[in-house]
């Protein structure tokens, strides 16, 4: 080989390397060629080029140090994405962690059920006592009328009886003073107004008009003759005087200014009668002219306590007002459907003689609402009632109570025993994704 | 089993069909290594690695020259020896000493005798010395085109350069290895001498 003082150009060496692989196309190759026969350095170039690569040629192949195959055990085949990421570790760990999560989810919304559910309970509990219920609302009517009943001088007064009048509260009515039996009527009269009003108006269904007070009294003593009416003379308006000797009148609800014991006073009594008698309409409600001659509501049967006439009605004017009140109050008592109750009607149909006052609704006209009906079989005892009447009314009284306390008692221990099988359950589910979750760790780890 | 059915089973994750074709080229993808890295104990890690990663991405292969496609994963594991070596010392004395001594311990002949084998040794050594002297772009280059003789369009397959890079990387790194040699031309033998002008 000739070295060539000439150094050729990178890109004749280039073209050279090409030359010697056959890289060159047939023109390029017949100009290099062209400039090879007049250029002895690039000439020489093109031989150093061949020496080289054939000295690097011979270089001989070299054996492998060891073999390099892969272990079988340790290089296995890459599964597929998804049987890779449900692995046993991948779904412990997975499992573990929405485990963990519903159940402590699960803990908290157990404990807020059962929060929610002592609100509830107390709230319930709390309402209870005040007796405060709709009117229109009927198993209210009845649970209002049994802390009446159970009560010597009930200080819940119930609303569903009557609309309350102008100088009655009966949402905020004190309570009545426990009296004597022998001054029930001027309890009666001393009471709260409407409430006892209407108390009294239920018990005077079963009272004779002559007898009101007499009756009144006896039936708190559970004496069989009645007495003329001694007490404070009743108002027109609170009540209804009773006057005369008319036979009770066959009234299914009460009139709003109850049939008050037959005041002292006959002009006030009379004036006070409920002339129910004349009442065309009675819905319950006494006559709004107290007349002296009328029937009156002589043939009511004065249930025991039931003299409690408001003495908030002090005129014909307010008993007319109550016993417009009682009448939308009566409408408003009534089920749909039901036609209003003619006090005439039922007035001129007695159903028992002026007698000792009972509180059985047998001596009462057939109710035809259900009103009438629930009236006259829940008749209101006196502010201080005797053993035997609470006797009477006791278990029927207590009887809807226990059906609808049991009731409302046993659905917060309900709630509540499910909420606790929750937080239970909640625990244990807990504890086992707990497990899970630990586990694929562990499984992590070792791998 | 042929070639294809090997490569078949080894894609369906049968480990011991591709050891079957790990022992056909291991020999060549060793020596691939070994002229690039210039160094025993790197050649063998970088063939290792490349197996190992043959293995791993046997299921990209579609199918074309299984040779090819496995000395481009040589020669990639190769420049990943080569940079990560590169934030190490340079090769001490030792080192060349080293693979001195593998050159004579690694060339196989049918006719051996010491004087032929000794020549061959220094020859190899010098050859050797020159190369590791090159860039690594070159030396890559210069390996696969005239070490292991594959063509153009190979070399493009392989390094994934494009052909006028591979032409030009290619007599850049002829050129120096030719200077290179001149300047051991008492071992080389006297054939391969280059004659000065006179």
């Amino acid at each position: 080989m000739v070295a060539s003082q000439h150094h050729p150009s990178d890109r004749d060496l280039e073209l050279l390397s090409a030359y010697v692989d056959g890289e060159l196309s047939d023109r390029e190759a017949a100009a290099l060629e062209q400039r090879l026969r007049h250029e002895p350095a690039l000439s020489a170039a093109l031989e150093d080029m061949r020496a080289t690569i054939a000295l690097l040629n011979k270089l001989p192949s070299l054996k492998a140090p060891r073999n390099f195959t892969l272990d079988p055990a340790r290089f296995r085949r890459p599964a597929p994405w998804w049987s890779r990421l449900f692995t046993l570790t991948n779904v412990l760990q997975l499992s573990g962690a929405l485990g963990t999560v519903v159940s402590v989810m699960l803990i908290i919304g157990a404990l807020l059920l059962n929060g929610m559910v002592d609100q509830n309970a107390k709230t319930q509990d709390a309402a209870q006592p005040a007796g405060v219920q709709a009117p229109t609302n009927e198993p209210q009517v009845e649970e209002s009328a049994s802390p009446l009943l159970e009560e010597a001088a009930p200080s819940e007064m119930p609303q569903v009886a009557l609309v309350p009048t102008e100088a009655s509260a009966p949402a905020a009515t004190p309570p009545m003073e426990a009296a004597p039996q022998d001054e029930s009527t001027a309890i009666a009269y001393g009471g709260e107004g409407l409430i006892q009003t209407t108390i009294v108006a239920q018990s005077t269904l079963y009272f004779s008009t002559d007898t009101w007070r007499t009756s009144t009294a006896a039936a708190l003593d559970d004496r069989p003759t009645a007495e003329p009416a001694t007490g404070p003379p009743l108002e027109p308006g609170a009540g209804t005087a009773v006057n005369g000797t008319a036979e009770p009148p066959v009234i299914a609800a009460p009139p709003a200014d109850a049939e008050a014991p037959a005041a002292s006073d006959a002009d006030g009594a009379t004036d006070g009668a409920a002339d129910f008698s004349d009442a065309d309409t009675f819905d319950g409600v006494v006559p709004a002219q107290p007349n002296a001659e009328s029937e009156a509501p002589a043939a009511l049967q004065a249930a025991p306590g039931a003299a409690e006439i408001g003495d908030d009605a002090t005129s014909s004017d307010d008993g007319s007002q109550a016993a417009g009140s009682v009448a939308a109050t009566g409408d408003a008592m009534r089920e749909p459907g039901e036609t209003p109750i003619t006090g005439s009607a039922e007035q001129k149909s007695p159903t028992s003689t002026p007698g000792p006052p009972t509180a059985m609704p047998t001596a009462t006209p057939v109710p035809t609402t259900t009103q009438q009906r629930r009236l006259t079989r829940t008749p209101l005892p006196s502010p201080t009632p005797s053993p035997a009447e609470i006797a009477q009314l006791g278990p029927a009284v207590d009887a809807g109570e226990a059906e609808s306390e049991p009731q409302e008692r046993t659905e917060p221990a309900e709630e509540d025993d499910d909420s606790r099988w929750l937080v239970v359950v909640g625990i244990v589910s807990l504890c086992f994704s707990l497990a899970a979750l630990v586990w694929g760790r562990l499984r992590v780890r070792r791998a | 089993m042929d070639e294809n059915e090997l490569i078949r089973s080894a894609k369906q994750g049968d480990v011991n069909a591709f050891n079957q074709l790990v022992l056909v080229y291991q020999d060549t993808a060793y020596t691939v290594a070994y002229r690039i890295m210039g160094e025993y104990e790197a050649a063998s890690d970088a063939t290792q690695e490349a197996f190992i990663s043959a293995f791993r991405k046997l299921h990209q292969f579609r199918g074309d020259r299984f040779k090819s496609w496995l000395m481009r994963i040589v020669t990639n594991a190769c420049y990943d020896e080569l940079r990560r070596r590169q934030r190490r010392p340079a090769a001490s004395l030792e080192d060349m000493h080293e693979i001195q001594l593998g050159e004579a311990s690694h060339f196989h002949s049918q006719h051996d005798n010491p004087e032929s084998h000794a020549q061959r040794h220094e020859l190899g050594a010098a050859i050797q010395e020159c190369i590791n002297a090159l860039p690594d772009d070159q030396r890559v280059v210069v390996v696969l085109a005239d070490v292991q003789d594959y063509a153009y369009q190979e070399i493009v397959d392989i390094t994934g350069l494009a052909l006028g890079t591979v032409k030009s990387r290619l007599s850049r790194a002829r050129h120096r290895l030719r200077n290179c040699l001149r300047a051991v031309r008492e071992l080389l033998p006297v054939e391969y001498r280059l004659v000065d002008e006179e």
